[in-house]
């Protein structure tokens, strides 16, 4: 997305130290993009080299492409079976984030109830506990109730850790849909969940996209839920099986890079998918809830 | 009549309160381990209490004081940088005309922050790595001698801040350039026309109406001075510098989850959370006061 900014504002009255200092300003922002795509083109080139070829010659093309590198990685680092991990414990989570908190959040704004206050509260506190601190004994926890080391493990405490936000999203976001139209449909005769599933859902689109992107990539990026909870080599999610592989094949710069490079093209598909709802989504729900 | 019509739209709600309740709440009530003796055998209900035992033992054990500094450090460099980094670059971005190079820029500048730390630190690791690493070549090329990114403590440090700016700034950018397409284009033309130049429009207009969500985003930035980056850390470090970048939240995993020391490691992360939550609780409070902030 395009931020029009006032600087399509009129070019007249600028100096040539205004010039000077626009040129500069271009030059470092070339500068930044080099560097932030370099280390990516690096690890791309790097995945497709021999490990000889890796440390001769850093910087050029590779003198053979090695695509077995990629195989071979894919092979021995079980990475189809990590992907397919986090790919089941993100989707999984995700839809249960969105389900239970679109649903909480148009009850909590749509309706009073008793314990209304008490239950903001709730989720407000859970807003604010920090993950890492109780990261211990929920870990005692799960390995009590017979949790620990299943996809259980990490879809449900991911969901309970992102509902605060995804609730406090939505209340905020439902909340501009004026009453009147669920007024107007329910003199019509449309029940509640008619009126849900119909007009409310709908129009909840774009904090629905921000809530997915939100969680998507909390969890499909998460790394110490992962280190924590899950110990057995079939359920390694893709950032704990690729810790681990450094590990296991440390002088193997080829195959690291192999590795590695299978694992990063995921979030840049996804990136390049999402970039401009992104934008928007984080532009609308950062500042104001 | 109405109660009953309703009644099982509030039901929603419980399984989002379940959820939240065993998940945050009942582990946060686990806390209590932090004054016990805990031993896994005898669970909650039978091991000894020992009162502020743990938390004394945080300020007696020598490593500890060490932990705390390191965070304190790298997290208040990391704030400190996170603010002024975006805030240059968006008036930098804000100033290019060109809207295809300007559009580029912002999309490119916040890719790193959708890859992992775990992604990123084997790439750094092997980029910045002391004999064959990208870095140390060129290094070495421009005569000088090759740097200990990732052996050496102070090294480490600022390895840590410079790659956490580097992946996070681009994201934190989106907020100011929001502001700046907040501003009133009047406001220019009226400069324009009192023959204010573009620096002075800058100085006079584009600066002080952002510096508002500046001092904001700063003022909440502040709750995280306890948070140094625990997978950043967690894929960067090795024993060689845990004197200067072990933090807090890297020893507590270490001593508790990997040494069994379910007491003293929860004690250490509950003073942890409570110092940051206090803060948190402060900052918020300020910033809906002088700033009329409110995330709710």
């Amino acid at each position: 997305m395009e931020l029009t900014t006032a600087a399509s504002r009129k070019k007249e009255g600028r100096g040539w130290a205004w010039k000077g200092l626009s040129g500069f300003g271009k030059l470092l922002l070339t500068a930044y993009a080099v560097l932030t795509l370099y280390p990516l083109y690096w690890l791309f080139i790097s995945a497709f080299k021999t490990n000889e070829d890796f440390f001769r010659h850093p910087y050029a093309l590779p003198h053979v492409w090695m695509k077995e590198n990629i195989s071979r990685a894919w092979e021995l680092g079980k990475m189809g079976r990590a992907m397919m991990n986090s790919t089941l414990v993100t989707v999984a989570a995700v839809i249960l984030t969105l389900l239970l908190g679109i649903l909480a959040g148009y009850v909590l704004s749509r309706f009073e109830f008793k314990l209304k206050k008490l239950v903001m509260g709730l989720f407000l506190v859970g807003l604010l506990i920090p993950i890492h601190s109780t990261l211990v004994p929920l870990f005692l926890m799960m390995k009590k109730i017979g949790l620990l080391d299943t996809y259980g493990a990490l879809i449900l405490p991911y969901t309970a850790f992102e509902l605060p936000i995804t609730i406090f999203l939505a209340i905020g976001f439902m909340a501009s849909i004026p009453r009147e139209i669920e007024e107007a449909a329910m003199i019509d005769g449309s029940g509640w969940w008619r009126i849900f599933g119909r007009i409310i859902f709908p129009l909840c689109t774009p904090i629905v996209a921000t809530i997915s992107i939100l969680a998507f990539l909390r969890f499909w990026n998460d790394f110490s839920f992962a280190l924590v909870f899950i110990n057995s080599q079939s359920l390694k999610t893709l950032p704990l099986s690729l810790s681990l592989f450094s590990d296991g094949f440390g002088t193997d710069y080829s195959l690291t890079m192999g590795a590695m490079a299978i694992a990063v093209i995921p979030t840049i598909i996804i990136y390049l998918i999402l970039q401009d709802q992104i934008m928007k989504g984080m532009v609308a729900g950062s500042i104001k809830g | 009549m109405k109660w009953r019509r309703s009644f099982p739209l509030h039901l929603l709600v419980l399984p989002s309160v379940l959820f939240v309740l065993i998940f945050q709440y009942i582990p946060m009530g686990g806390i209590v381990i932090a004054f016990q003796d805990y031993k896994p055998w005898l669970g909650i209900r039978h091991s000894a209490w020992v009162g502020w035992e743990n938390f004394e033992y945080i300020f007696t054990y020598p490593d500890s004081k060490q932990v705390i500094v390191n965070t304190l450090i790298i997290a208040f460099f990391k704030i400190v940088a996170g603010m002024i980094v975006p805030f240059t670059f968006a008036l930098l971005l804000n100033e290019i005309r060109l809207v295809i190079f300007k559009r580029s820029v912002q999309t490119l500048v916040y890719l790193p922050h959708f890859l992992s730390w775990v992604i990123l630190g084997g790439i750094l690791t092997d980029i910045l790595s002391i004999n064959n690493g990208l870095v140390n070549q060129f290094v070495s090329w421009l005569g000088f001698e090759q740097i200990p990114f990732l052996q050496d403590g102070s090294w480490f440090r600022f390895t840590v801040i410079l790659s956490d700016i580097w992946k996070e700034f681009g994201f934190s950018t989106i907020i100011y350039l929001a502001a700046l397409t907040a501003i009133n284009p009047s406001l220019y033309e009226a400069a324009e026309t009192d023959g204010a130049g573009r620096w002075k429009q800058t100085i006079h207009i584009t600066i002080p109406s952002i510096l508002p969500i500046a001092a904001l985003v700063g003022t909440l930035a502040l709750g995280n001075i306890l948070n140094a980056g625990f997978d950043q850390i967690m894929n960067l470090y090795n024993p060689l510098v845990y004197n200067k970048g072990d933090i807090i939240d890297t020893f507590v995993y270490r001593q508790g989850i990997l040494g069994s020391q379910f007491s003293f490691s929860t004690a250490f992360g509950l003073f942890k959370s409570v110092i940051s939550m206090t803060l948190i609780v402060v900052f918020y409070r300020l910033a809906y006061k002088y700033a009329n902030y409110r995330l709710f």
